[in-house]
């Protein structure tokens, strides 16, 4: 009964607070509506006065930057690529939100060790990710074993793809450990090896008035500490300017740009 | 028990309005409700959703019928038979043959979840890419010799329905196809203008010259004459296709019509029966992936896995356990959906009889108030307005033709190639 009180509540609350308030940021989703980019902006957007938009790619996503201010995105350093449509976005101290670092693991059925992926294995990553072709070209070559690559859409289809049997090896995020590990064994990878780097996305404010990227930035900071966060985006590690690393973040970025543009 | 049956008659509620608008079903309807949903048991958030799911698929039938525009995708089987049903007069037997057939799918798929709960975890061997190509490619047969007009006709729209999808941005390479520069081709065509442009305008173009009969009331509800054999084959259907991604109950439901007008003799009925019976099953088995091993495979559900996952829950095998009580409220839920059909359909019967005077306006009306709609929603508004002119003068000239082919080549194509290239890289 207590719920339904609250419901009640809650919902002259929610109308009310809808009525008299402006959004004070546009959330635009440059990814799919499955993604992991809509997992962090609808958690991060929990704690703002929002508007959200589905963009569901970038190009979209980047139509909206010059017509609204406050405008918050997901932006992934494997952007532009070959992609001329994609535009390069000027990422300075300013317009961080925050970077996330994936973990990334290798699950396999056969495989209980990094050692023993010998031979030839058919291993599923995500998209034509220029990353993951490298870090798998350079893992190959340092164990002896001849990898296939086989695309899937994101992390999720290539769970799927794990179960369904298409594959004897993936390469994914470390929050579809769970997942996997019904079917096989996972191993904890990469996200403190050479290429750690290279798996960072960032959140970033465009456009922004004075002052609103600290409250971007406090509005992270509290969404990754949420249960809800820690529970669907277990292993992406977050890192938020504050003042003291800001260069080092920036660097890390621009890193990953780099590194993934090449 | 008191709060559950609570959120059951709010998700009937809420699931039973979202149907009746275009383009919006289960999504829309959690959307509304997120922030009250928040904070609340997962149980209570999945018998919410279940709710929802089983409300919208009847009450979307019913405006299919009634006015021949699916509410989405999954009711473009329903909107064409039932719709013609409606109009020789006989659209209470459409709308209670719809609504036992629906009932008898939603059985029937917890039925075969319980006869196969110790081998669930086999389901999801459907997600072998060489498996979805076989599926795939048989739909792709099926829906290509089901459609009773010149063959090359069919294959150009599934292929112009195709090319379509593929326009735009591919978030598999990160790169742009058929686009010229052109920063609208970038965004792609999107699904609601093709379906308004390529198939709702040649419908009512085609239905515009059928005189309509009076409906007679529904008094009593029963299976329409021979339709159980079509009823549990689109049950069996579609709760196998709503294991796959991308399709779920979708293919289900317009596979299952057409192998029965293929094979069954009169078959509009029992393609309706089928149909829905096949919508039904495989909303439900859609939710097998969620439940088990927490991987949405439709948009409504991801919003269903982050409110629950805020709860702390985690999905796995032993979910089951959890949810298994949702299984009582089901038949409560299919009955609640009876009795709004019943009623539903005998006070929208009443519309006919406007609809019959002023079919013209009306007509012109309902078309432009699902072009608002989805010019709303749609991000870039000025391109979905160009995409829905664009196509709707194309639906023009090929009015005389049957484009479903054209729907079914939109999200078919893309799926289609996704696989084939993931089995020729796995077998080569």
């Amino acid at each position: 009964m207590k719920k339904l009180v609250i419901f009640v509540i809650l919902m002259f609350a929610t109308l009310s607070g809808n009525a008299g308030l402006a959004e004070s940021f546009t959330i635009i989703n440059t990814g799919s509506k499955t993604g992991g980019f809509n997992a962090m902006l609808t958690i991060l957007g929990k704690t703002i006065n929002h508007n959200y938009v589905q963009a569901g790619n970038p190009i979209i996503g980047a139509s909206y930057f010059d017509k609204e201010v406050n405008v918050i995105t997901a932006w992934s350093t494997e952007w532009p690529g070959n992609n001329p449509q994609i535009p390069r976005i000027k990422v300075n101290e300013d317009n961080i939100v925050a970077l996330t670092v994936y973990e990334t693991i290798l699950c396999s059925r056969e495989f209980k060790a990094i050692d023993s992926l010998k031979g030839s294995v058919k291993i599923g990553t995500w998209g034509d990710s220029p990353a993951v072709a490298k870090f798998i070209k350079s893992l190959g070559n340092k164990l002896g074993a001849k990898f296939t690559i086989v695309p899937y859409g994101g992390s999720g289809d290539i769970a799927r793809g794990f179960l369904g049997g298409d594959i004897d090896t993936v390469f994914v995020t470390q929050s579809k450990q769970s997942k996997i590990e019904k079917d096989g064994k996972c191993i904890a990878f990469s996200s403190k090896g050479e290429l750690d780097f290279a798996f960072v996305d960032a959140i970033l404010l465009i456009n922004g008035e004075l002052g609103n990227h600290l409250e971007a930035r406090k509005a992270m900071l509290y969404a990754v500490n949420t249960e809800e966060w820690q529970t669907a985006l277990d292993g992406v590690v977050v890192y938020v300017p504050n003042g003291t690393n800001d260069t080092e973040l920036l660097n890390k970025y621009n890193n990953a740009v780099k590194f993934n543009n090449n | 028990m008191i709060e559950s049956i609570f959120w059951c008659l709010l998700g009937i509620i809420s699931g039973g309005i979202a149907g009746i608008i275009p383009s919006s079903a289960a999504f829309v309807a959690v959307a509304i409700f997120y922030s009250v949903l928040e904070g609340l048991s997962a149980f209570n958030i999945l018998l919410f959703y279940v709710a929802v799911l089983i409300t919208t698929n009847y009450t979307n039938s019913i405006c299919a019928i009634l006015y021949g525009i699916p509410g989405d995708a999954t009711a473009i089987a329903t909107a064409r038979y039932g719709h013609k049903f409606f109009r020789k007069g006989f659209g209470h037997l459409a709308v209670s043959s719809n609504a036992i057939s629906s009932s008898i799918g939603s059985i029937f798929a917890i039925g075969l979840f319980i006869v196969f709960y110790d081998y669930i975890y086999s389901v999801f061997r459907f997600y072998n890419s060489t498996f979805q190509v076989v599926i795939i490619s048989i739909a792709i047969f099926l829906i290509t010799f089901s459609v009773r007009q010149h063959i090359l006709k069919t294959v150009l729209l599934f292929v112009l329905g195709g090319v379509l999808a593929k326009i735009g941005f591919d978030n598999l390479t990160f790169e742009s196809w058929g686009t010229f520069g052109n920063p609208y081709l970038t965004l792609g065509i999107p699904f609601n203008a093709v379906m308004i442009g390529l198939f709702i305008i040649p419908e009512f173009l085609k239905f515009a010259n059928l005189e309509i009969s009076e409906p007679k009331k529904i008094t009593k509800f029963g299976i329409g004459k021979n339709t159980l054999g079509a009823t549990l084959l689109g049950s069996f259907i579609g709760f196998w296709s709503g294991l796959i991604p991308g399709i779920t109950n979708i293919l289900g439901s317009y596979t299952s019509a057409a192998i029965v007008k293929r094979f069954f003799k009169t078959p509009y009925l029992k393609c309706i029966a089928a149909a829905e019976s096949a919508n039904n099953s495989g909303a439900l088995s859609s939710l097998l992936p969620l439940i088990i091993l927490g991987i949405p495979i439709v948009g409504s559900e991801v919003l269903v896995f982050y409110l629950v996952s805020s709860t702390g829950f985690v999905f796995g095998l032993e979910s089951i356990e959890t949810f298994k009580n949702i299984l009582y409220f089901v038949p409560v839920i299919i009955g609640i959906c009876l009795v709004i059909s019943w009623a539903g359909f005998n006070l929208l019967g009443t519309v006919a009889y406007v609809i019959k005077e002023h079919k013209n306006y009306i007509t012109c009306v309902i078309i432009l108030i699902i072009t608002l709609i989805a010019i709303d929603i749609y991000p870039t508004k000025e391109w979905m307005f160009m995409c829905i002119v664009g196509l709707t003068l194309v639906g023009y000239f090929i009015r005389k033709w049957d484009t479903i082919p054209v729907v079914y080549g939109y999200f078919l194509t893309d799926l289609f190639w996704d696989n084939l290239v993931r089995t020729i890289i796995i077998h080569s």
